[in-house]
């Protein structure tokens, strides 16, 4: 189970809301951030494949 | 906590700086095969001891470079985005807070004993707006007759640029003081400003101008890492938000865009209220996940 804790305006009066944890990752790494390590893992490799590299090296010429 | 932080960023600071032979290889500064890699924290690649290459630099370069076609495959940034945003989702801000140079510059500078002031909280939007028009927008539509865009942050804002690469180049090469013009005396007054305003004001620049610190926050709901609340612990005593660089009420505000993960509010709590943790482990009974916050 997951804990929220909503805090109010006024002072600490918590609402504590229960989520089951299935529906956010529960004990492992969450969904959201292992498809987000994939996609950037991606986003990388396709950027050295195109020669991205090469000009990253090249920069000093230009800054 | 804090000594352990203030020794890696030293290390860090000076390990991606530690190309030494700047003054006796002719004055050139390095361009090896590491400056293929980026530093993930804000550190001039024109900086006469820089190992790495600039992130945010790099990324404007190729953001310049697009309507430069020359007829192959587009040179988006896609190996810039995807280096920072691994670093992002795994670590979020944790960066800005240790191993960024340009932060522990800011944070060494802090240490002079004068009145220190809080931020206009609205202010903490203007980087998003940097990061926009400064790095995306104006390198691609802002271009000379060949399409070339140019690094406009850079060019006009950087202070670690000015701090860490003109200035240095300058001295150590006085031949250049023939190439400085407008916007090196206008880079120049921006430094001046910034460095003043991060003494009054604690990370000043990593939260309102900063365009890295900007994309980092972008992961600070999702990043692995996080400060956990344990709401029954706490006993509003204040300790952590009178300790926070970046003006973050920790136990109001769960994984905020502003909270560099510095863990000072953590060692500020004798009430074991905060504790570092990594998102998705199992927690301790009776922590909170996250919770929402404006910022």
């Amino acid at each position: 189970m997951d804990i929220i804790v909503r805090r109010s305006t006024f002072g600490f009066r918590s609402t504590v809301l229960l989520r089951c944890a299935k529906s956010r990752g529960g004990g492992c790494m969450p969904k959201k951030v292992l498809w987000l390590i994939i996609i950037f893992t991606i986003l990388f490799i396709i950027g050295v494949n195109t020669g991205e590299l090469g000009y990253l090296m090249n920069l000093g010429n230009t800054i | 906590m804090t000594r352990l932080r203030s020794l890696i960023q030293t290390l860090m600071a000076l390990g991606t700086n530690a190309y030494l032979l700047f003054p006796f290889g002719g004055a050139v500064i390095y361009q090896g095969p590491l400056k293929a890699v980026c530093n993930p924290g804000l550190n001039c690649y024109s900086c006469p001891g820089a190992l790495l290459s600039c992130p945010v630099g790099a990324f404007q370069n190729f953001m310049g470079s697009l309507r430069f076609s020359t007829g192959g495959f587009p040179l988006t940034g896609a190996i810039v985005v995807g280096y920072l945003g691994f670093i992002g989702t795994a670590v979020g801000r944790m960066t800005c807070g240790w191993v960024c140079p340009f932060g522990f510059i800011q944070d060494l500078i802090h240490k002079i004993p004068t009145r220190k002031f809080s931020l206009w909280k609205p202010l903490r939007w203007v980087k998003y707006a940097v990061l926009g028009l400064t790095v995306v927008i104006m390198p691609i539509f802002f271009v000379d007759a060949s399409g070339l865009g140019n690094p406009w942050f850079c060019k006009l804002i950087c202070p670690a640029g000015t701090l860490e690469g003109a200035v240095p180049l300058l001295f150590l090469k006085p031949s250049l003081w023939q190439t400085v013009g407008l916007y090196f005396w206008n880079k120049l007054i921006i430094l001046v400003l910034i460095l003043a305003a991060a003494v009054l004001i604690s990370r000043f620049f990593c939260r309102v101008l900063c365009p890295l610190g900007a994309f980092y926050s972008l992961f600070s709901r999702i990043s692995l890492v996080q400060v956990e609340f344990v709401a029954g612990n706490c006993v509003e005593c204040g300790a952590c938000v009178h300790r926070c660089p970046t003006g973050v009420v920790p136990n109001q505000e769960f994984d905020s865009r502003e909270c560099i993960m510095c863990l000072k509010c953590v060692d500020a709590c004798h009430f074991r209220a905060l504790d570092f943790s990594i998102r998705g482990l199992p927690g301790k009974p009776g922590k909170v996940k996250r919770a929402t916050s404006p910022l």
